[in-house]
């Protein structure tokens, strides 16, 4: 039986009295390639966030990798949660967030070794974009850096939060193909938060909210 | 982590966008001109005092021993002997008696200090060689200038010498005077030496204040000043007790303490031009967190801890700081060359006993100057710095 590496138990978050998530319980084996579906305000990003540990549960346990993130009313400390994201779980943005001061090499060798940087970007076919600042990239060239980003430490949880939402069809289809190819080929589990009801295909598994 | 946190910091610092780089600009020129200010004050202070010091030494001798009382508990030959045999340290030493008199022109009457020497040994006028103008006549008194000038008297003309404690009498001791010529005068350039002292030869003194306790003198100059402590105090035991030993720096002690105490009460002062400056840190630092939120938050999500955020913001404090400080040295020393070389601050040398006051930038200063830089500095940085640790991620993620 394949271990989780995600774990959360009847997890609700609260903003401003209005519950955001409610009561979810969700199970996530290594490996997987999980969709997180559902309308907007359903609790997408919210969820992505707890499971990503840089958003803390109103209430319920959360486990990641075998370790309490919260549980019993109780958070893991800020300090252990960053060393476990920085170690482990890698993020992917709607909006890229690339930094604007630093060219395509910069922008995903400074999250991790430069080598690897060079051979990932030659991977994600941007090879030719190594000293262009991300203004200077499309859409999708940016979307496929920030994947190099993510991807540089070499984690074991890759969490994105509507990755293709800024990006067209074919585009979206481009990164899903290669999220599904990464996924296939080194394992990593994927989480993936989307509205988009045609990239269902990809996924193992879907979760609904709302 | 700290090469990358550098890296981070110099491209954000170097990152201009909008208004930041005039306030960039108006940081680094605060720092600039704060430093220079600071540098350029304390190095007039610092050269005007060591001016004053060569000036004092050029006037006074380095160490006076005095003794006042019985001729017998002290071997005044024994101590010019010790003096012989430090010939390593000491440039040249003088020994003179000092009598307390008062001199007479007419109706007028003073008050003086009459030193009495030898004016036959050489020896003994090594300290007023250059500065006596007119003859050593054995047979005259020397008068400070300023003395001769309000007594209206030039060489030839007579004076009074009045002994205070002269002959004994029934009812007691009557005043002894001695008319003696003015063979000439003595310009020191200290103004209490130049209007209250008159010089005579010690045969004529001893025999007109033969009743007066003289107070003896040993004025010694050393090949370097400045060991003038630590000399006077190997002396001590050589010599006995009896003397009063007093160094140049004792003398003028009150003087460079007030001139100290200005000084660091103006460093005090012209400090507040870098506080003011660090505040222009602070609001360029808090414009460019707000402006980088977004890359923090990435950092963040991506693992890095608080520490590496401050200390990108630390490290763009300290830069901007830093290169506002070398830059500031640099116009300090350039400047300090120029007002050297061509002399320009002017002032009055009958009081200061100099014509323009040199600048001198110590290393001390420039340290001390350092150190405050980067103390203000850091403070200046680290309020941004626990702004923008302080700042919710997802927040900032849900804002964009």
């Amino acid at each position: 039986m394949t271990e989780s590496v995600i774990e959360l138990k009847n997890v609700s978050k609260i903003y401003k009295d209005k519950p955001v998530v409610e009561g979810l319980s969700l199970s996530i084996k290594k490996g997987e390639f999980v969709g997180i579906m559902g309308p907007s305000g359903s609790g997408k990003s919210t969820t992505l966030h707890i499971i990503g540990g840089i958003e803390t549960p109103s209430s319920g346990d959360v486990n990641i990798l075998g370790v309490w993130y919260a549980k019993d009313g109780k958070v893991l400390n800020e300090k252990a949660v960053s060393k476990l994201r920085k170690k482990y779980i890698s993020f992917i943005f709607q909006f890229y967030y690339l930094l604007e001061d630093f060219d395509v090499l910069e922008n995903v060798s400074l999250f991790g070794d430069k080598k690897k940087a060079i051979e990932l970007l030659s991977f994600l076919r941007l090879d030719h974009r190594l000293n262009y600042k991300p203004y200077e990239l499309s859409g999708g060239e940016q979307q496929r850096v920030a994947i190099a980003r993510a991807l540089v430490r070499e984690p074991q949880i890759l969490i994105a939060d509507e990755p293709t939402g800024n990006l067209d069809y074919k585009e979206s289809h481009k990164i899903f193909s290669l999220l599904k190819s990464l996924n296939k080929e080194s394992n990593i589990t994927i989480i993936v938060a989307t509205h988009n009801e045609e990239l269902k295909p990809f996924f193992d598994r879907v979760i609904y909210l709302g | 982590m700290r090469f990358k946190a550098l890296k981070i910091a110099i491209r954000y610092l170097l990152s201009f966008k909008g208004s930041t780089f005039i306030i960039s600009l108006i940081s680094f020129f605060g720092i600039v001109i704060s430093t220079a200010g600071i540098l350029l004050t304390n190095g007039v202070f610092e050269g005007f005092q060591d001016n004053l010091r060569i000036k004092l030494l050029g006037s006074m001798p380095n160490i006076i021993l005095t003794y006042v009382g019985d001729d017998s508990k002290v071997d005044i030959p024994k101590v010019l002997g010790i003096l012989e045999k430090n010939k390593k340290d000491i440039k040249m030493f003088s020994y003179f008696k000092i009598y307390h008199g008062a001199i007479q022109r007419g109706s007028y009457i003073s008050a003086v200090n009459v030193d009495a020497m030898d004016f036959g040994n050489t020896k003994n006028l090594v300290f007023f060689a250059n500065k006596i103008k007119g003859s050593l006549d054995k047979k005259g008194v020397i008068l400070g200038k300023d003395l001769a000038a309000m007594l209206g008297v030039s060489k030839g003309d007579y004076v009074s010498i009045i002994s205070p404690v002269g002959v004994q009498t029934p009812f007691g001791y009557m005043p002894k005077v001695q008319n003696l010529p003015v063979v000439g005068t003595l310009n020191s350039g200290i103004f209490d030496i130049d209007y209250s002292t008159v010089l005579m030869d010690n045969s004529f003194a001893d025999k007109l204040f033969v009743n007066n306790p003289p107070t003896r003198v040993v004025e010694i100059n050393l090949k370097n000043p400045f060991y003038a402590p630590s000399f006077a105090k190997s002396l001590k035991p050589l010599i006995g007790e009896k003397f009063i030993i007093t160094t140049w720096i004792d003398m003028n002690k009150p003087l460079f303490e007030a001139l100290q105490t200005e000084e660091r009460g103006i460093f005090f002062v012209l400090t507040l031009m870098i506080v003011v400056a660090s505040f222009n840190i602070t609001s360029l630092l808090f414009i460019k967190v707000k402006e980088k939120l977004r890359d923090i938050a990435i950092f963040r999500v991506y693992g890095e801890p608080k520490s590496f955020i401050m200390a990108i913001i630390l490290i763009q404090g300290l830069l901007l700081s830093l290169s506002g400080f070398l830059v500031g040295v640099l116009v300090s020393f350039v400047l300090e060359f120029f007002i050297n070389k061509f002399k320009l601050i002017h002032v009055q040398k009958s009081i200061y006993l100099m014509s323009y006051v040199p600048v001198s930038i110590s290393f001390k200063d420039v340290m001390e100057v350092f150190l405050l830089v980067i103390f203000l500095s850091l403070v200046a940085a680290f309020i941004p710095s626990y702004y923008a640790v302080k700042e919710n991620i997802v927040r900032i993620l849900r804002n964009d």
